[in-house]
């Protein structure tokens, strides 16, 4: 009774005085849709849903026994694992970097997670396993398969994105990351994301989330981050920022529409009749910049503000629409119709791009190379993490990076070489890409048999091997969307120029044809083995308990042999006389011990 | 295990009958295989076709192909486009088109270093588009090639494989079921642009480095699964011819094969192997020998180990290809249209895109004597198995005689010493006699251990696979030492190399003669020669049946003891060279009946010589085995044999 007392007023309160509870709770949820036609005939759509929530002075740090619009099974399980930042993705489909340019969050095929546990958490090795066992489960994803196995702890790549204090030391052994490049994300995977939404997929821009629909995309990722931020610029104020996020790129002609006019009741199967009532925005931003630059097209119904945005030399315009206002009157639906009928052209081409693959045939050895182009007119420095699981073993010394016919050196190169079922090979390293260049880093392995029970289902599928992370820092915002690190909404991504842009590319994941065996032969192997052994073991029986010995073969005569026959057959007579036998026994022994020995030639025929 | 225990091996029934009937067995077990092979083509003997993997689903979808029309209309630009380009591959325009079905098009540059004669380059360019799979990650993909032909090509056009491929590139673009790329490839100079391609793609080098410089692809589409050669000659075709015979008598696997035909079969589209149609005749014989030339003549194309299209390139780096000819009617109505072929194609790669694995069910390694039925490699190995056997056993029984003739000297040794130690305790004045015998039976000892001589079969062996050696490792210098023509060049080289080593051995046998048992010797030449070939028989059984079917009988009746100067004369006439223009002149006899004695012999010459050229070209460019082969394995023991004929 005296905890449910408060948590009844609670509900009464929140139904009654949801404003008031708010200002308590020092919460906010904002819902956003940002969208972009891509001048290859595709429209990117990135929906993020921020849930922020002020830590109060008292509030004894992340309780969440007493949560508002944080979903208090996420919160538990912060709770719980002493997670300082989480980000996890649930991707399908690959992102071209070079046709669509950068996307606003990055992920790799697959399942990708890394966790920043906090500074004093002990045990962390369980600690990881118990994390991700629960958060499979909270996701419906096979995130129980990251053991200490697949999980990397890399130096440089992912450092914490959200406010972490001067004073805390950055300890790496509190990192964690791991993907699951062979991850297939489906329905059972949105369905438990949707849930963490404080209004489900009943009202707001969740509604457009039909899994019939974002599941035919060629690209759509889920994902779940999870931070401290700092509220005022200061960062006298702390606040927790949740995002949940979903990209999806639509391919207008697979949809099917006519002359590239796409609408969001076409891409998404329904408008948008009514705006989450917990959200404090709810909007949607739409890319109108390639109208100016590219195939001109009109956007319906007018849009609540232009924005005019100005970041890095690069100019853009987004229409903005406001859904409080606008559901308010009717269903909310965008749509564009082109002037002319539209030709796809080819795409500007970012900055930096990658393109991975696998080199070699045959199952012995392999090279993996990735290739960095850098269109800049500048050098640019990279760091690259190579994520390579332990069945794929790399030769360290084989590393080479090259630009042309320049070999470039690292500045730091980072390695921890693998070890059969206990890690992977991790490999970091930072250089310089020259300018308007491409260059290539490869490295060879081996390919190596398993163990029969670790074969996959489906084994001749192949084996997956994870997409390697470039990170970099962009002098120029081309094609840049990526929202910056110190903001949490879109809204706030406009107008903020910088010294440079991070992005953290994921490359290609590949898929690596081990030696396989023939899974329906350990049948025929068995049945082979088995007569062999039982064929074989009779002789080796003999020759291991029986002693052989020389002996020289007399040449017997025909009367011999014709005696020979006689004692024979009268043995056989005088079988039932077990003595008489006996007797003979010895004699014959007697006789072989007093032959004299003869040597005897046999002749072989010639073969003339 | 008996073998292992029993100290009277080799001196039982079996190997008494042995050596008495050496020859008639040998024949026997030759007679044997000859009809063990005919038999195959009988369908008592071989099976019919079936699937192994059930994830190919073949034809379980109705076809929604429907682009014939735009296909034609593809036809028609592209031969007006060709027309404009003087022959030349319409490269801007297959860009252009593809840009704008919304595929990602690149360019392929690639450079020949031509290795033979004085060093000339030539260049080529594929071009390639990538329709990127919407529901995976590109880790894997398909291949469509088409080989573009100029006009002034000897081949037939491929323009309307061309055009049916991008109509279809058309149709798959708005598909949403794709797992995997597709990649279209517009292949240049036959099959030198597919290799070039394939290098670049897997990023290696197949052929002597430095000879094809493959450049570099800008884009990929991860691990290719299976390829299709399109080489469609007209929009309405007779027939379509499945070809399988890749590098080195390499095949795709058996259900990718059986796909073809069984989804020809659908959709009615005549569908043959090797030129005929699994059609059912009213007389059994004539299924027979319809059977048994089908079978033959996928024997001699696979021993070649030159593909027979551009599919056979792919097989090397793990992908599954075929090639589909489709051979132009004839007839003014009739045949397969391009909706059929289109729907054809739609239902391969719908097959092929419903695959969880990569082909490795079924059959890699088999035999076609139609196109619905097949010989699996427990049926036609006993063949090779059989024909080598007639040398081994030759090999054995003289080793046993040989055998034989040791035990007998050293066993006379061995009593002989006994005697005299028994003898010498009785009487004094019998010991001269017992050192007379001592000193004859060492003499025999050393004689029948000379017979064993292995210095001398290794420095023989060294001497003639070292020239085998040569001749592949110095083509280049060969060619290019010599003026003028390559293939003249080449066989000079060749023909001069044969002629000194042959008349080198007539010389050294004037000049030094060793006259001893050669016995051992020519057990070595024929174990070599049985375990070359069965090796050669499990990379490319056709090659080496062949290859055996030419040297067993006569290797084993080549003797050290009986030859006369006429076995030494049929031998010469067993030389590879000998050998290449006897089959060149039966093929050209076969292929052109109307030409006259002397200008089938000139012609046969002639054709000999681009032969060795080409099979050396193939070998630097492609990593083609047939003339290392030849020239490294075959010529030595060859040549192994005719030492030991002449210099015993």
């Amino acid at each position: 009774m005296m905890w449910g007392f408060p948590y009844f007023v609670l509900v009464i309160v929140s139904i009654n005085f949801h404003g008031s509870l708010g200002l308590k709770h020092k919460d906010s949820f904002h819902e956003e849709l940002f969208m972009k036609p891509l001048v290859s005939g595709h429209v990117y759509s990135y929906f993020q849903f921020t849930t922020i929530w002020e830590i109060d002075k008292g509030f004894k740090d992340e309780d969440f026994t007493n949560s508002h619009l944080f979903p208090r099974p996420l919160g538990e399980f912060i709770k719980s694992y002493d997670i300082k930042e989480m980000h996890i993705s649930l991707t399908e489909g690959v992102w071209r970097h070079k046709s669509w340019g950068y996307p606003i969050t990055e992920a790799g095929p697959g399942a990708e997670l890394w966790v920043w546990l906090k500074n004093d958490t002990v045990n962390i090795d369980q600690k990881w396993k118990d994390l991700v066992n629960s958060l499979s489960g909270l996701l419906c994803a096979t995130l129980n398969f990251m053991e200490q196995a697949n999980t990397l702890a890399p130096q440089m790549s992912l450092r914490p994105t959200g406010a972490f204090s001067t004073k805390e030391k950055l300890d790496n052994k509190n990192i964690k990351y791991a993907t699951l490049p062979r991850e297939i994300v489906c329905t059972e995977n949105l369905t438990p994301w949707i849930k963490l939404l404080p209004c489900d997929n009943k009202r707001g821009l969740s509604t457009l989330l039909n899994s019939r629909d974002i599941h035919n995309t060629n690209y759509h990722s889920l994902g779940i981050d999870y931070r401290h931020i700092c509220i005022d610029k200061a960062c006298t104020r702390l606040g927790l920022e949740l995002k949940q996020t979903v990209s999806l790129v639509h391919d207008l002609i697979i949809v099917g529409t006519y002359d590239f006019n796409w609408s969001i009741r076409k891409l998404f199967g329904n408008g948008v009749a009514a705006s989450c009532s917990q959200a404090e925005t709810s909007s949607v931003y739409v890319d109108i910049t390639s109208n100016q630059t590219g195939p001109i097209f009109s956007i319906f119904p007018e849009p609540t503000k232009v924005l005019t945005s100005l970041q890095g030399g690069q100019k853009q315009l987004i229409a903005q629409y406001d859904l409080k206002e606008i559901t308010k009157e009717r269903i909310f639906n965008v749509y564009t119709i082109h002037e002319k009928p539209r030709i796809i052209s080819v795409a500007t081409q970012p900055i930096l791009y990658t393109h991975r693959y696998i080199t070699g045939y045959g199952q012995e050895r392999g090279g993996i190379v990735t290739k960095i182009h850098n269109k800049h007119r500048t050098p640019l420095k990279i760091i690259y993490l190579e994520n390579i699981p332990w069945f794929i073993p790399i030769y360290y010394h084989t590393l080479k990076i090259t630009s042309g016919d320049k070999t470039i050196t690292p500045l730091i190169k980072k390695y921890i070489p693998g070890k059969s079922r206990v890690r992977p090979y991790y490999l970091e390293v930072a250089f310089e890409v020259p300018e308007r260049s491409v260059t290539t880093v490869r490295i060879e392995f081996d390919y190596m048999f398993l163990k029969w029970q670790e074969y996959p289902p489906d084994a001749n599928h192949g084996f997956y091997l994870g997409s390697a992370i470039i990170t970099a820092l962009l002098p120029t915002a081309r094609n840049y969307t990526a929202i910056p690190q110190t903001e949490s909404l879109i809204k706030n991504s406009f107008n903020v120029s910088r010294d440079g842009y991070l992005v953290q590319i994921r490359t290609e994941a590949l898929i690596v044809a081990l030696p396989t065996p023939d899974f329906s032969m350990p049948y025929n192997v068995i049945c082979l083995a088995c007569t062999v052994v039982a064929l074989a073991f009779g002789p080796l029986h003999n020759i291991a308990s029986k002693r052989l010995r020389l002996t020289v073969i007399r040449k017997r005569g025909l009367l011999e042999k014709a005696m020979k026959g006689l004692s024979v057959i009268s043995a056989r007579f005088a079988k039932k006389d077990s003595k008489e036998e006996g007797d003979e026994n010895k004699e014959k022994v007697k006789s072989n011990k007093t032959d004299g020995r003869v040597c005897e030639i046999k002749e072989t025929k010639k073969d003339k | 295990m008996g073998l292992l225990t029993d100290p009277a091996t080799g001196e039982g029934i079996f190997t008494h009958s042995l050596l008495r009937y050496s020859n008639k067995t040998s024949f026997f077990l030759y007679v044997v295989a000859v009809i063990w092979f005919a038999l195959l083509a009988h369908d008592e003997i071989n099976m019919g076709t079936h699937f192994s993997e059930n994830a190919l689903l073949p034809g379980l979808v109705k076809g929604d192909y429907s682009e014939d029309e735009i296909a034609k209309s593809f036809l028609t630009e592209l031969t007006n486009e060709v027309e404009n380009s003087n022959g030349q591959m319409p490269i801007p325009y297959l860009m252009a088109r593809f840009h704008q079905l919304g595929l990602e098009a690149y360019i392929h540059n690639f450079t020949l270093h031509y290795p033979l004669g004085k060093p000339t380059d030539m260049t080529g360019r594929n071009v390639y588009a990538i329709l990127r799979a919407p529901r995976t990650a590109s880790m894997e993909s398909l291949v469509l090639n088409i080989p573009y032909r100029p006009l002034q090509s000897i081949y037939p056009s491929t323009l309307p494989g061309l055009a049916l491929a991008m109509s279809m590139m058309k149709f798959f673009r708005r598909q949403r079921y794709w797992a995997k790329d597709i990649i279209i490839l517009i292949s240049e100079h036959e099959q030198l642009g597919v290799q070039a391609w394939l290098e670049a793609y897997h990023g290696t080098q197949c052929g002597m480095t430095g000879v094809l410089d493959s450049g570099d692809l800008e884009a990929r589409g991860g691990a290719v699964q299976a390829a299709i050669t399109l080489e469609i000659q007209a929009p309405r075709i007779d027939y379509i011819d499945v070809k399988v015979s890749g590098l080195n008598g390499q095949l795709p696997n058996l259900d990718l094969v059986n796909l073809l035909h069984r989804l020809c079969g659908k959709e009615g589209v005549r569908h043959t192997f090797h030129n005929v149609e699994a059609k059912t005749l009213r007389k059994p014989m004539d299924i027979y020998l319809q059977r048994l030339t089908t079978l033959l003549s996928m024997v001699t194309t696979q021993a070649t180990g030159v593909p027979n299209g551009n599919h056979g390139l792919f097989h090397r780096f793990g992908i599954e290809a075929v090639t589909l000819e489709g051979v132009k009617s004839k007839k003014p109505s009739g045949g397969a249209r391009f909706f059929q072929m289109g729907k054809v194609i739609e239902g391969v790669f719908r097959s092929m895109n419903n695959l969880l694995e990569r082909f490795h069910q079924s059959y890699f390694f088999y035999l076609l004597p139609s196109s619905d039925r097949f010989v699996s490699i427990s049926y036609y190995m006993p063949i090779l198995a059989l024909l080598t056997s007639t040398v081994l056993l030759k090999a054995y029984s003289t080793w046993m005689i040989l055998h034989a003739k040791y035990a007998a000297v050293m066993l006379n040794e061995k009593c002989a010493s006994e005697e005299k130690t028994s003898d010498t305790k009785t009487a004094d004045d019998k010991t001269e006699d017992g050192d007379n015998q001592e000193n004859s039976t060492a003499e025999e000892v050393d004689e029948s251990l000379e017979n064993l001589n292995l210095v001398r079969v290794g420095v023989i062996f060294l001497l003639t696979h070292g020239i085998g050696f040569l001749l592949i490792s110095y083509v280049p210098a060969i060619t290019q030492y010599l003026e003028g023509p390559t293939d003249k060049a080449l066989f000079l080289g060749i023909a001069s190399v044969s002629l000194a080593t042959v008349l080198f051995t007539i010389v050294y046998k004037i000049l030094f003669p060793v006259g001893t048992d050669w016995s051992f010797y020519f057990i070595f030449c024929r174990v070599e020669l049985g375990l070359a070939t069965m090796c050669i028989g499990i990379q490319n059984f056709s090659l080496g049946l062949i290859i055996a079917a030419i040297y067993v009988l006569p290797a084993h009746y080549v003797s050290p003891t009986q030859n006369r100067w006429y076995n030494k004369l049929l031998w010469l006439l067993f030389h590879p060279l000998c050998i290449l223009y006897l089959i060149v002149l039966i093929s050209t006899m076969f292929y052109f009946p109307e030409l006259g004695l002397e200008a089938l012999l000139s012609r046969s010459f002639q054709v000999t010589r681009t032969t060795l050229v080409y099979s050396a070209v193939d070998a630097l460019i492609y990593g083609s085995w047939v003339y290392s082969i030849c020239a490294g394995v075959v010529l030595p023991i060859w040549l192994m044999f005719w030492v030991g004929l002449v210099l015993c």
